[in-house]
């Protein structure tokens, strides 16, 4: 799967989760409101969506959008 | 020679505690392992909670037996069987619910000579030490609550003597309202009666400002830190609204830092640490409430906790992080208690409803609220149609922060006219 494709998935889980719009790459999850439960929701869907297995222990230590992507892109979505 | 060991600490969790899962897992890192202590009931009701703690950390159910303190039975040597085989350094909390519980499994306390947590116990040491103009009295029976109206003969508050969040409270201002306490409240068990000060208005905020301040401090074995001083908006109190003939209190935010004047701060972090001494506190983070009154401060309470959300204040600030602090200092390491916060100023802001009848009422959105300067978070909002009980009679729970006090006061000042222009139609204005 093409990174692009990839990170439209993040990015509409995340702003649905979140309820916010036009994120950028250094906004943080849980200063924005996320919290353990929401991390977890998050997780699961892009994981569902993309069969990629995303380390969470990594987005609770750094919640930045762009981090999460990074992940996403490294982890290889099928 | 060996590779040093991370320490093990017990952390007794719980829902809605001053930590959550991600900032104790975060602030733990290179600090200690966590190993989590759960109450079988609190593990039932909250399978979601414990999906995560088990991605995360080490779980136990404390249950099979065991004799837990705040189950209605003395802590003895039940306990000890609990926490010995998992090696652990110390137990800490950050849910007052099981302040007790971390104090009687911590292996290293003693036998408390008193629980510092009892609201009444904290009165009747202050008073002894000078340290608090509230009479308090304890009320077990609805008599006790008569013979104590009658005593005391000021405007009191009835209240339980271990419990947070403002449940059970009831104002006591005339013989009607003991009557009605007698008519609708069922459990009288574990309560006290204290008698009321006057507050003086904040001298230096907003009028939407609250009259009393929280104190956040650290204790070592060797010295107590004060972190910071914060503002409060205005406890709300909707009388009748609680369940069993109480009132509805919620706390409504807190800023950091204070707009109290430099000697006005000082002196209550002063008062602060006489409290903590008089009530022999040992190492840990605590939260400590004080009134402003035309004298200076009285003390509303202590708690054994750091406070829910300010460490997310501090965060934002970019000061200490308070939830390692106290991992720190229950493993019996020395805190890192710097750096200092840095300029600015930030809130946590979490209004009630005036009218707890009725469903919402509101075309806000999160975004909307978020478009005003100053917002960096909407946690929650009261959704059009929901029953308000869903936010917990919450409107909001916002997160903003301010390049100085007064650009952060403007802020919550339009925060908070907007959501009350917002909510007006449902019924709340």
């Amino acid at each position: 799967m093409e990174n692009r494709v990839a990170d439209d998935v993040v990015l509409a889980e995340w702003c649905d989760v979140l309820d916010v719009t036009a994120p950028g790459a250094d906004d943080d999850f849980f200063e924005l409101g996320g919290n353990s439960l929401l991390a977890v929701t998050l997780i699961e869907r892009i994981e569902s969506r993309l069969g990629a297995e995303i380390p969470l222990e990594r987005f609770f230590m750094d919640g930045r959008l762009g981090t999460l992507l990074e992940s996403v892109r490294t982890a290889g979505a099928r | 020679m060996p590779e040093p060991t991370t320490p093990r600490l017990g952390v007794c969790h719980g829902p809605d505690g001053a930590a959550n899962l991600r900032e104790i897992y975060v602030a733990s890192q290179g600090v200690c392992e966590v190993v989590l202590l759960v109450r079988a009931a609190v593990a039932a009701a909250n399978p979601d909670i414990m999906r995560v703690a088990e991605r995360f950390f080490e779980c136990h159910v404390l249950s099979g037996g065991h004799v837990l303190p705040g189950d209605g039975a003395l802590p003895g040597d039940h306990v000890a069987e609990i926490v010995a085989p998992l090696g652990l350094r110390g137990v800490t909390t950050f849910h007052d619910d099981e302040l007790e519980l971390a104090d009687a499994l911590h292996p290293a306390t003693a036998a408390p000579t008193h629980n510092p947590w009892d609201k009444l116990v904290q009165r009747r040491v202050l008073g002894e030490h000078g340290l608090t103009s509230v009479d308090a009295v304890p009320v077990d029976a609805p008599e006790d609550l008569v013979r104590g109206f009658a005593t005391l003969g000021r405007p009191c508050v009835l209240k339980p003597r271990r419990a947070a969040g403002g449940q059970g409270i009831a104002f006591i201002d005339a013989d009607w309202d003991v009557r009605r306490q007698l008519d609708l409240r069922r459990d009288w068990t574990g309560l006290m009666l204290e008698t009321r000060i006057d507050p003086a208005p904040h001298p230096t905020g907003p009028p939407w400002l609250g009259s009393l301040v929280s104190v956040e401090t650290v204790s070592t074995g060797a010295e107590r830190v004060h972190l910071g001083v914060l503002d409060k908006l205005p406890v709300a109190v909707t009388r009748g609204a609680g369940p069993g003939g109480a009132d509805a209190v919620h706390v409504q935010g807190d800023l950091l830092p204070s707009g109290l004047s430099p000697e006005r701060s000082r002196a209550a972090r002063q008062y602060t640490g006489e409290i903590l001494d008089a009530l022999k506190v040992g190492p840990r983070v605590t939260h400590t409430e004080l009134l402003l009154t035309p004298e200076g401060f009285d003390v509303l309470e202590v708690n054994g906790r750091l406070a829910g959300h300010t460490s997310r204040l501090f965060r934002l600030l970019r000061g200490p992080d308070l939830v390692r602090i106290a991992l720190q200092v229950a493993v019996g390491d020395m805190p890192e208690v710097g750096p200092p916060i840095a300029p600015g100023a930030a809130a946590g802001v979490f209004p009630t409803f005036a009218r707890r009848r009725g469903p919402v009422r509101t075309s806000l959105r999160r975004r909307m609220l978020r478009e005003i300067p100053g917002v960096c978070a909407v946690d929650e909002l009261a959704q059009d149609g929901a029953d308000k009980s869903a936010t917990q009679y919450r409107i909001a729970n916002l997160t903003l922060r301010g390049d100085d006090r007064a650009a952060l006061d403007a802020s919550v000042g339009e925060v908070l006219r907007t959501l009350s222009e917002g909510f007006a139609e449902g019924g709340d204005g």
